[in-house]
């Protein structure tokens, strides 16, 4: 077994000071309920703060915002700091101090602590048609209640800065239908059916049936660029003076190694040993660019600050610690937004394809197996010993599906159906080791005279489910 | 040059505001670009996006071609069956415009209230070059997509066979260049109504541009994947196609009865699953051992063989383990049905 490397972070700051503000979190929802019954809750969420509908002129935020010593971070985006979408669709009643947020994009599900890729590939039986694969994937948008956090910090900062603080603004979950669609015709995939859209979670579970070829198309295309699709948020229209009517789009993609797919990389709550640790429960190596946190300025304004971790690699299942005492007290300070991990994974062809792998699976071996009776060249064979029939008496308890009982059935045979497939047996484990079954052999010659074995004869180790009755066993049968 | 253009139309849409519209006829330009003024807020000016850029995937540009191949073998049933295609996918994003926002605000003043248009629909065609067939216009799979807003999207398109074979022979000759023309429109007004006139808002051109896009298979070796599909399978629903001219060549009494095969392999869950084909007096030389069930062509499989004569005893052969699937074994032959080394699906 691979040993996990534990490596301590030396750590670079990269930081001015700030001031604190405290920061109002919301909460999301996290009972599972109807699609309508949560726009309706949506709805009267926003009906009760005086709510009238979204206008149709989103804010972008991301535009609108300048989150100080952000271009100091090399490769660090908004997105990377927060995964809802950084438009937000305020009310069209300004009063009411509510604007609207939407995920804006989905990923590949991952949670290293329940199994992981929420992906799976099955072959079925040939015989379900030629689209024989079938590809199931959950897709999450992975926002959390710090997401929400950052958004409403990135709200009150714009408009602080356009001296616009009559009401504390509240953000709502836009009241929309997700629809995902994903059109892969590129791909050979002549349908992609999306079975559900949670509306909790807007975790989308769609399935994908494809045949061999095409599944390694796709399966092979995981690994690199991904699949691509969209999600169509249409607004639901609740009110004559809402104006925003038209669907807003989000993006989709399902490919492995994206780490917005997964739980974000947070600071943990408790330094045990006054050490931070950090790990990697991907499958693929994470790359560590930056531990940073978003503080509010003392005198207004969004700051980000933080270390730089050097791109440190860690292999999966390793873990990274951080002395918690190489940070300052800022950093927990009540001025800090929030704080995680700018993070990536190295995408790898071959740990790719045993994460594939490993999210494959098929049907396998049937538990039952037909018993077949064998008479080795029948027609010289009852020539040979002037025979009429030839009888044999199974006794098992594997013809009762659930061994309750041991069944005892008897086949006449005349040597014309040969080999002679019989009753199926069940391959339950035998407890006890015992034989599959025993059977006994019959022979009724043409005098009308009958034979049989007195004692039960065993399966042979070769073709257990085959009986074969050649020369030897009627002979012996014919000396009883 | 020669060129093809594939033509990949999407409307997107548009948080215009419900009476708020951009007059094109009175646009001034500045450092940030084109801003217009608004036809009834005076202080309100409009900017539009400047350019959509390729997006930044990990410290390189997202852009991915994969050409695939794959030829059927007589394994899983379909020798002689040829695919081979390729897909383009590129993503396109709209920068922030936080700093030219900023930028034009310095131009036009400090009153001027400077808002982010967000263009309604996009058109996109793609240029090949190298190509010279024209493709329809409207063939990427995004093309029906409804209205929505967006700031990033991902293209996705099949290449022909003839973009295919000349992409492919660009990239081993060092670089692939496309670029991608881009024209975007938003509800705007082409000229200010006359006093007491109806505004007349209608989609008109906001930014049209040109993205290139040179991939090179030096600089960046991974934004070309090259899958032979055939090769990399790592199950199928696998059939062998077993041998033995034993029975039938006797010509007449025999003791030998029959021969049996049994052929083990693994599916996919782990299990061992087994097809059994017999031959007796009067069966055909060969025989197909199918499974219907997908078993795993990169862990081989086990061969048994028995006689069984006459007399009813059974004569069992040592096991095999074979590495390689075959496609066709000869179960009677001593020779035969040995491990060729050679991996058939590749063969075929």
């Amino acid at each position: 077994m691979k040993r996990r490397a534990v490596i301590v972070l030396l750590i670079a700051f990269i930081a001015l000071p700030a001031v604190a503000q405290d920061v109002k979190m919301l909460k999301l929802r996290a009972s599972f309920i109807s699609m309508g019954q949560a726009t309706q809750q949506q709805r009267d969420q926003a009906v009760s703060r005086g709510g009238q509908g979204p206008g149709a002129v989103a804010l972008p935020l991301a535009d609108l915002v300048d989150i100080k010593q952000l271009s100091r971070f090399e490769g660090v985006g908004y997105g990377d700091l927060c995964r809802l979408s950084t438009n937000v669709y305020p009310d069209v009643n300004s009063d009411s101090g509510i604007y609207y947020y939407y995920p804006a994009r989905w990923y590949l599900h991952f949670e290293p602590e329940e199994g992981g890729y929420h992906l799976r590939i099955e072959y079925k039986a040939s015989s379900t048609g030629t689209n024989s694969v079938l590809l199931t994937a959950q897709l999450t948008p992975g926002y959390d209640q710090q997401d929400l956090a950052v958004l409403q910090a990135m709200l009150e900062e714009h408009l602080r800065s356009q001296g616009n603080q009559r009401v504390q603004p509240r953000l709502l979950p836009l009241p929309a239908t997700p629809q995902a669609e994903f059109r892969l015709a590129s791909w050979d995939i002549e349908e992609v059916t999306v079975n559900a859209i949670e509306p909790d979670t807007n975790t989308i579970h769609l399935s994908i049936s494809a045949d061999v070829p095409t599944k390694e198309l796709v399966t092979s295309t995981l690994l690199h660029e991904g699949l691509p699709g969209s999600v169509t948020l249409v607004p639901d229209v609740w009110s004559d003076l809402q104006t925003l009517t038209s669907p807003v789009e989000g993006y989709a993609e399902i490919r492995l190694g994206d780490i917005t797919g997964g739980p974000t990389v947070r600071w943990p709550r408790s330094t045990p040993g006054g050490q931070a640790e950090v790990v990697n429960g991907w499958p693929f190596d994470m790359r560590l660019s930056y531990l940073v946190y978003l503080l509010r300025d003392r005198d207004g304004g969004l700051r980000l600050r933080g270390w730089d971790l050097g791109d440190r690699v860690l292999a999966p299942g390793d873990t990274a610690k951080i002395p918690a005492s190489a940070l300052n007290m800022e950093f927990r300070s009540e001025a800090a937004v929030d704080a995680r991990f700018v993070a990536s994974l190295v995408r790898d062809e071959e740990l790719g394809r045993s994460v594939i792998d490993s999210c494959t699976g098929g049907v396998g071996a049937l538990p039952v197996e037909n018993l077949v009776i064998d008479i080795m060249q029948p027609e010289a064979l009852f020539d040979q010993y002037a025979i009429y029939r030839v009888a044999v008496e199974v006794r098992s308890a594997h013809f009762d599906p659930e061994g309750r009982e041991v069944i005892t059935r008897s086949y006449v045979l005349d040597g014309a159906e040969n080999p002679l497939t019989t009753d199926p047996l069940y391959l339950w484990e035998e407890p006890s080791g015992g034989d599959l079954y025993q059977y006994r052999v019959g022979v009724v010659t043409n005098d009308g005279v009958t034979h049989a074995d007195e004692d039960w004869r065993r399966p042979g180790s070769f073709l257990p489910y085959t009986i074969n009755i050649g020369s030897d066993v009627v002979e012996a049968v014919l000396a009883e | 040059m020669r060129a093809c253009c594939a033509l990949l139309a999407l409307l997107i849409a548009v948080s215009a505001p419900a009476a708020a519209w951009p007059v094109l006829s009175e646009g001034r330009e500045t450092a940030a670009g084109w801003c217009y003024p608004d036809h009834e807020e005076r202080q309100v000016w409009w900017l539009p996006p400047e350019t959509a850029t390729l997006k930044d995937d990990g410290g390189r540009p997202d852009v991915h071609l994969t050409i695939f191949s794959y030829l059927g073998v007589r394994e899983t049933g379909d020798l002689g069956t040829a695919r081979a295609g390729a897909v383009l996918q590129f993503t396109l994003e709209f920068p922030s415009a936080g700093a030219r926002l900023a930028e034009a605000q310095r131009w036009l003043g400090p009153q001027a209230k400077i808002r982010p248009l967000v263009p309604e629909q996009i058109d996109a065609e793609v240029v090949f070059a190298g190509v010279n067939s024209v493709r329809p216009a409207t063939l990427a799979e995004d093309d029906e997509t409804g209205p929505g807003a967006w700031t990033e999207r991902r293209f996705a398109m099949r290449l022909t066979p003839e973009e295919t074979a000349v992409v492919a022979d660009a990239w081993e000759h060092g670089s692939v260049i496309l670029s991608v023309n881009l024209a975007a429109s938003a509800t705007v007004l082409a000229a200010r109504p006359a006093r007491g006139a109806d505004p007349e808002p209608d989609l008109g051109a906001v930014l049209t541009d040109s993205v290139p896009i040179a991939i090179d298979s030096n600089a960046d070796p991974d934004a070309v994947t090259v899958l032979e599909l055939d090769a990399t399978m790592p199950a199928a629903y696998t059939s062998l196609e077993l041998g033995c001219a034993e029975l039938g060549a006797s010509g007449g009494p025999s003791d030998l009865a029959r021969v049996i095969a049994v052929v083990e392999a693994e599916a996919m869950n782990g299990d061992l699953i087994d097809q059994e084909v017999r031959f007796s007096d009067g069966s055909p030389p060969t025989e197909v051992a199918k499974f219907d069930r997908a078993v795993r062509l990169d862990h081989g499989y086990r061969l048994r063989v028995a006689r069984v004569y006459a007399t009813g005893v059974v004569e069992e052969q040592p096991a095999r383990r074979v590495e390689v699937w075959q496609g066709f074994v000869d179960i009677c032959s001593v020779a035969a049905g040995t491990d060729a080394g050679l991996d058939p699906r590749l063969l075929y």
